[in-house]
């Protein structure tokens, strides 16, 4: 339970960090905060106590593995999001560097 | 005969690899081995990538004709387990309107990209190959992630020219953009912790039986990041900044596969998927798209904005057209519309390099010497407004008449909204061609710019004026959207 709400605390502080703060940086600080706490709230979605993980080995028994593995298809998203994440945030602090060199500011209200 | 003629096709069957491989091969070509020296090399290697995936869609359409449906299961695992590839006719209608918007901006940036920049090649290959992909692929994970290629190709496109006002308005897209592709996120999450699986027919087999509140938010969020691409009412102000600020080539592409892109992915979830029935909401949004971009595009003295305005008003029919149910005469009017933008957008690119500024008050008198110009934007801004014999009737009275079947409420507010559109439209051939100004002279126009304004215009009024063939053709196209039966049986290979 815990994690759902850390994640809905997440997803609430980065949403109010894009929304309220000035700064270009914070705003995409911001969004990473947004994007991770959906990233946690995804992982959750797979977990399961005392799971194993899920690779299946010769010895084990098909009902065993599904009743006891974890589901290894949100990691794979989380995985991939992460790397877009990625690209964006560089991307996105590479345009904010260009135009604070060109104008000197770094606020949104700017233009 | 037909079996070895059947034989030749199931060739060309890989849709997804066939048609979005050369545009990815041009894009790997353009970042890696070309070099700076010749200048038409990237437009060559850009334009033979688009056409090679042309001829291949081109090549699909006998087996979609006689199997109604083209699915693709990558790396052979079937659908609730692996990612597959489904092509219909509302799909392969995407597919050749995006070959379309492509071709036109290759046409312009041959002119207005001066200097001999492979990225913006490059750039704009990723882009494509993200719109491809989102409009062939049967699985919401796989349409995030090629929604993500396309929307960061478009935030690097926009920043490209390199000027403050460029920059400053990408990374105001940037930051809203993501926020909306994080909204798909978070709404994929939804429907994969309440139904278990990211497959659409899976997903659309699945809903009826146990949905829950979970899945109703998911596809809430899914639509409202799709409709901020689309620039449905609340989520479009992004638009007009990145059309003013980025060159006309790319304004278009992104004015015209945002809106094909967007409405594909909501029609299809909406009606195909979900089987949503929320007509009052996207009645109620488009009301607000139709007559605030109106109103916003009355006002504006600039020309580019005032393209970017008219394409979000445009966008609020189709998305009234699907929540009236009227889906044919939705379909229709956004392969109209996708017309009349390439129209009206080759036309601005001219007028604009012709006066050296997008101001429409700094222009006029143009409509003299002009005579291709003049008609053809004339005949863009009749089928805008939806006169009869024109393109955009034939669509809007088809909306009109599912309106007044459904909502009438609607068809008299979407004829209010068709009166502002007029007003805008012949504000803006007025202040290009016809104010005061004599001195204006004649405007060169190249060459193939000339060869595809003339086809746009043939094409404006032959499907306005052989209406109800195209009525026919529309309806088989919505309705391989709308038979869901077929969808999942066909993706999930139960036939």
């Amino acid at each position: 339970m815990i994690i759902y709400i850390a994640s809905l605390a997440f997803v609430i502080i980065g949403i109010y960090t894009i929304i309220a703060k000035d700064n270009l940086v914070k705003k995409v600080i911001g969004l990473g905060i947004f994007t991770t706490g959906i990233h946690i709230l995804l992982i959750a979605l797979g977990y399961r106590s005392l799971g194993i993980a899920p690779i299946f080995l010769s010895g084990m028994g098909l009902s065993y593995f599904s009743s006891t593995a974890v589901d290894p298809l949100p990691q794979a998203l989380v995985l991939t999001s992460i790397v877009i994440d990625l690209s964006v945030t560089a991307l996105a602090l590479t345009l904010i560097i260009k135009n604070h060199k060109m104008t000197g500011i770094s606020d949104a209200s700017y233009g | 005969m037909i079996a070895s003629f059947r034989k030749f096709f199931e060739v060309f069957k890989m849709a997804y690899l066939n048609i979005i491989v050369p545009v990815l091969l041009a894009a790997v070509f353009l970042i890696t081995i070309t070099s700076g020296r010749h200048r038409h090399h990237h437009l060559m290697i850009a334009t033979g990538g688009v056409c090679l995936s042309a001829i291949f869609l081109l090549l699909d359409l006998p087996l979609l004709i006689s199997d109604k449906i083209i699915v693709y299961y990558q790396l052979g695992w079937m659908p609730p387990l692996g990612i597959s590839f489904a092509v219909d006719f509302l799909n392969y209608m995407v597919c050749i309107l995006l070959v379309l918007v492509a071709v036109a901006s290759l046409v312009i940036s041959k002119t207005e990209i001066h200097e001999d920049k492979r990225e913006f090649y490059a750039l704009f290959m990723l882009l494509l190959l993200g719109l491809f992909g989102a409009a062939m692929t049967g699985d919401i994970f796989n349409l995030f992630v090629f929604f993500e290629i396309l929307s960061i190709a478009s935030y690097a496109l926009v920043s490209y020219t390199g000027q403050k006002k460029a920059i400053a308005s990408s990374i105001k897209y940037l930051i809203m953009g993501s926020f909306s592709t994080s909204l798909i996120l978070l709404g994929i999450v939804f429907i994969y912790g309440s139904l278990g699986t990211l497959n659409m027919a899976d997903i659309a087999s699945k809903v009826a039986v146990s949905s829950t509140a979970a899945t109703i938010v998911g596809f809430g969020l899914l639509i409202s990041g799709f409709m901020f691409k689309a620039a449905i009412a609340p989520f479009h102000a992004w638009k007009p900044s990145v059309i003013r600020y980025a060159p006309l080539s790319l304004g278009l592409m992104f004015t015209a596969t945002g809106t094909i892109i967007g409405l594909y992915t909501i029609f299809r979830l909406v009606v195909t998927v979900g089987n949503l029935n929320i007509s009052g909401l996207l009645i109620a949004l488009s009301f607000l798209t139709m007559v605030l971009g109106a109103v916003l595009a009355l006002q504006t003295q600039n020309l580019k904005k005032l393209l970017a305005y008219s394409a979000i008003s445009q966008t609020g029919y189709v998305l009234l057209g699907i929540g009236l149910y009227g889906y044919t005469g939705a379909v229709y009017h956004m392969v109209n519309l996708v017309i009349i933008d390439i129209l009206l957008f080759i036309v601005a690119y001219v007028v604009i390099r012709h006066f050296g500024t997008s101001n429409l008050d700094k222009m006029g008198g143009l409509g003299f010497g002009n005579p291709i110009l003049f008609v053809s934007s004339l005949v863009g801004a009749v089928a805008l407004a939806g006169l009869p014999m024109s393109n955009g009737f034939s669509s809007k009275l088809l909306i009109y008449i599912s309106g007044i079947e459904v909502f009438p409420i609607a068809t008299f507010v979407a004829m209010i909204v068709s009166v502002l559109t007029l007003a805008y439209s012949f504000k803006m051939i007025n202040m290009i061609f016809l104010s005061n100004r004599k001195d204006a002279g004649v405007v060169k126009i190249d060459y193939d710019l000339k060869v595809v304004m003339v086809i746009l215009v043939i094409l404006c009024i032959v499907l306005g004026v052989f209406q109800g063939y195209f009525t026919g053709l529309m309806g088989i196209i919505s309705g391989s959207g709308l038979d869901r039966e077929f969808y999942i049986k066909a993706v999930l290979g139960i036939i």
